[in-house]
């Protein structure tokens, strides 16, 4: 009974990390502005210290127009204890539904739904329905999102959320014409919850390098409460 | 004979400069409000340059502006510009026409 419910607690957790994909807050992916057909694919890496564990999740983000935008993910498990094995695609559709635009910055705020398909016939489908706000002004961004995730037959509920505060260290000012690239320091609470167990709020500060077409971020994720694990962020996005 | 390797270099300069600067670009600049990184602003950047007749489209975020320089005898379609920056998840505002000789 205990495997099982690790087996679900990891699944879950799985899933979860796989619906981190977009602005630009180092734990979730889903507040990132995107082009019409416009494509940011992702790479993530999460090293668990406590247990060994690294969770490699591959995520794809696709303009659909300016205000909606669909997410698709895929994380993967690879473990010296264990067997590797990938966790459940994510597909996750955005829809800005509010937004005003100036001249300092931007707020947006946009409905999140989506499905956990899981890779494992053990697994069952998970709904998620959420939402993301994002408010950006001058050199600071704040997200802030949350996801509910509704098991269906045998899957677990879960929900998430993310707080996250970015703040351009340089430059602090943009060239007239031209891109410069830039530094971003980025301080979050996260909060991870899977039926069965306690929210366990989380605290993740990372940096990242910002190009015209790609990012490198990395991070260090502290739990607040429950097992008290530490974990390694490292990323890289690409936008073609 | 030095006399008449100067002209004809003189003249091969003359070819190459005057078609040059015989027509002007037109050149559009808009103003956008939303945009923040230059991650994010890459799509616009992308979306503008590959729009027919336009020889170079570049944002600044300094200024939350988009240029558009149109090639020589090509004018701006403004209605369009607009529509791929909404497309990009931002907003245009007001925009100015001018023209530029080559450099």
């Amino acid at each position: 009974m205990t495997r099982v419910a690790t087996s679900i607690l990891v699944a879950t957790t799985l899933a979860m990390i796989s619906t981190d994909t977009a602005a630009m807050g180092l734990r979730s992916f889903v507040a990132l502005p995107l082009e019409k057909n416009g494509t940011v694919l992702r790479l993530f890496d999460v090293y668990n210290f406590d247990r060994d564990i690294n969770g490699l999740t591959t995520s794809l983000a696709y303009g659909l127009s300016g205000k909606q935008t669909l997410f698709l993910s895929l994380p993967y498990r690879i473990s010296p204890s264990g067997p590797d094995r990938f966790g459940d695609v994510n597909l996750l559709y955005r829809h800005v539904v509010w937004q005003v635009d100036d001249n300092s910055g931007t707020s947006r705020l946009g409905l999140l739904g989506g499905v956990a398909i899981p890779t494992d016939k053990r697994r069952d489908v998970g709904a998620e329905v959420g939402a993301v706000a994002t408010f950006y002004h001058q050199r600071h961004e704040w997200d802030l999102d949350a996801l509910w995730v509704q098991g269906l037959d045998n899957a677990p509920n879960a929900a998430r959320y993310d707080v996250s505060w970015q703040y351009r260290l340089t430059p602090a000012h943009y060239p007239e014409w031209g891109q410069a690239s830039e530094w971003d320091v980025v301080l979050e609470l996260n909060g991870r919850w899977a039926e069965g167990g306690t929210m366990v709020h989380q605290v993740t500060i990372g940096l990242q390098w910002i190009h015209r077409r790609w990012v490198l971020e990395g991070g260090f994720v502290q739990d607040l409460n429950g097992p008290q694990e530490s974990r390694l962020l490292v990323g890289t996005r690409i936008h073609f | 004979m030095k006399v008449y390797k100067v002209s004809i270099a003189l003249a091969a300069m003359l070819f190459y400069w005057v078609p040059a600067n015989a027509e002007p670009h037109e050149v559009l600049e808009i103003d956008v409000a939303g945009m923040t990184c230059t991650f994010c602003a890459y799509g616009i950047e992308k979306n503008l340059s590959e729009l027919e007749g336009v020889d170079k489209a570049e944002v600044s975020l300094e200024l939350k502006k988009a240029r558009v320089v149109m090639r020589p005898g090509v004018s701006a379609d403004e209605s369009r510009i607009r529509e791929l920056i909404r497309d990009g998840g931002f907003t245009p505002n007001a925009s100015s026409r001018h023209t530029e000789e080559s450099e």
